[in-house]
């Protein structure tokens, strides 16, 4: 536990020695900004336009947290899926490339708390990332102040967010792992951004296919399982899904370290 | 005296190339053993065995009375390690590595900071404590790395070629520390260099390897006596004769030193060099396929 911090804390203290952390954060403020302003745009001309067709539609879906903040948070989820290899690419191949692995594998810390160490901190900087997408909901509950209260519903904000972060936990957990395999960084990077594409884009692949090839292709996509905590509800299958993802990134992170002896 | 290491059979094979083969010696603790041989001997391979950083591919390793493989953390514990490169974070700074490595080595959190000022002092890298890694010179970076070696006090130092690229004044500096190390009598070290001078002063006993296998461990007396009649050869003599043996064959010289082995100075393993003995005939056909 204590040599697992230790690691964190390392881990922390590097990428904030380094840009690339707030360089990450100021691409994700632009982006989110982009999109907030997108989205807000498209919604005042809906409203716009309900407001023509007042005497035939009845306009109370239109509201902010559907029509602006989800949205804006569901692309944060792209947005992590492109972040996540530039955190998690150096994490252990940087380690082997700088020879430094050969100190904490002859330092007495075990395999599993050098992963966990290194997890750890990986997730925490990619939730730091994805968390500047949380200027959204909050501009606009200062904003949207009105007769009935805040314009923004809380409750599921949360629930998005949360899906948000599960997505993060499983993309650092497989970066790791891709990470472990490699000593070259630009090779951890290429691939984990390959494996995350694929598998925020497989349902639309799968969408189009017949049989257990779609079925399979549906279960496997993340913005099919990110879909149930955008509307705020969590679903169990969901859990699972990017539990299982968590745990099957760090247990093969584990077996690639230990596997590091064996050469 | 207990003994600190025991090695015994020790071999490593990568695929066909093999690397260490049967490799049999020990150490008492506090004795300073200079590890000689030519590049790619397999000196660096088989201290990595000794730290836990590579399993063998057969034979036994025991630091401490512990054994590498069954329980390496207590192995860890007890061993500094200085590898060929210095395992250094270039974006930390010196102060900021050396904690992160007391940390790692279980120090508790008092002893951290004056386990790291005691190391800086003893490597003189107070000066530069607040500077980068990737700032600093080749010199001042191996200091950093044998910073990290000493924390804690192992009982086990294991150098690999501490002075390789160093300036001769930093060579000095570097000599002198491990010679204060020494002195303290409270590490057993391994020192692998190519400077041989430097195994004379530092030293008690050298172990010589070449493609793997030993060709001769003893004290500098013991390799006097056998190999140039007790004349008062240096050791470059002792180990161009060693390595260039006519016949290169590594075993003939194992048998000498198993038949010279009663006349060495007691703590001169006359054990280990029976070890030797033993194992010469099994070696053989390890190594012909």
């Amino acid at each position: 536990m204590r040599n697992t911090l230790s690691i964190a804390r390392k881990e922390l203290s590097v990428y904030f020695t380094t840009p690339l952390p707030y360089a990450l954060f100021a691409v994700a403020t632009v982006f989110t900004g982009f999109f907030l302003v997108g989205l807000i745009q498209k919604f005042q001309r809906l409203c716009q336009l309900a407001g023509q067709l007042g005497q035939y539609i009845d306009a109370s879906f239109l509201n902010l947290t559907d029509f602006v903040i989800l949205p804006c948070i569901q692309q944060s989820g792209l947005l992590a899926a492109i972040a996540a290899p530039f955190l998690s690419m150096r994490l252990i191949a940087e380690e082997k490339r700088q020879r430094t692995f050969e100190l904490l594998m002859t330092a007495p810390v075990r395999s599993v708390e050098l992963v966990i160490g290194k997890y750890v901190s990986g997730c925490l900087i990619l939730a730091l990332t994805v968390a500047a997408t949380f200027i959204a909901p909050i501009l606009l509950d200062r904003f949207s102040l009105g007769v009935q209260g805040s314009g923004v519903d809380w409750s599921t904000v949360r629930v998005a967010f949360a899906g948000l972060l599960l997505w993060t936990a499983a993309a650092m957990a497989l970066g790791l792992f891709i990470s472990a395999l490699t000593d070259s960084q630009a090779v951890a990077a290429i691939i984990s951004l390959l494996v995350f594409i694929l598998l925020w884009v497989c349902g639309w692949v799968g969408q189009g296919s017949e049989g257990i090839v779609g079925t399979v292709l549906g279960y496997l996509s993340v913005p099919e399982h990110l879909e149930g905590f955008m509307k705020g509800i969590v679903r169990l299958q969901d859990v699972v899904y990017f539990s299982s993802l968590v745990v099957l990134g760090l247990f093969l992170s584990h077996r690639a370290v230990e596997g590091q002896r064996w050469v | 005296m207990p003994k600190m290491i025991e090695v015994q059979n020790l071999s490593k094979h990568f695929r066909e190339h093999v690397a260490v083969s049967d490799l049999t010696f020990s150490l008492e603790a506090g004795e300073i053993l200079g590890f000689l041989g030519p590049n790619g001997a397999g000196k660096t391979t088989t201290m990595r065995m000794l730290t836990g950083y590579m399993p063998p591919t057969d034979g036994t390793i025991r630091v401490a009375g512990f054994d590498v493989f069954e329980e390496p953390l207590e192995v860890k514990r007890r061993i500094g390690y200085l590898p060929e490169l210095p395992p250094v974070y270039l974006d930390m700074t010196v102060r900021g590595y050396l904690e992160f490595c007391a940390r790692l080595k279980g120090l508790r959190r008092k002893a951290v900071k004056s386990e790291v000022d005691r190391a800086e002092e003893a490597t003189r890298t107070a000066d530069v404590e607040e500077r980068l890694i990737g700032n600093l010179s080749k010199g001042y970076r191996q200091r950093v790395g044998l910073a990290q070696a000493i924390l804690g006090s192992p009982p086990v130092l294991i150098l690999d070629e501490p002075t390789v690229g160093l300036d001769p004044v930093q060579i000095i500096e570097v000599r002198e520390l491990v010679q204060s190390l020494a002195k303290s009598g409270e590490h057993t070290i391994i020192l692998s260099t190519h400077i041989l001078h430097e195994v004379t002063e530092l030293c008690q006993k050298a172990l010589v390897i070449k493609g793997g296998r030993m060709v001769g461990f003893d004290t500098l007396e013991g390799f006097r006596r056998r190999l140039v009649d007790g004349r008062q050869a240096s050791l470059e003599e002792i180990y161009l004769r060693l390595i260039e043996a006519p016949g290169i064959d590594p075993l003939s010289g194992e048998k000498t030193a198993a038949e010279a082995s009663p006349q060495v100075p007691p703590e001169a393993s006359p054990e280990g060099a029976e070890k030797n003995a033993g194992v010469d005939s099994p070696s053989e056909p390890s190594a012909s396929p």
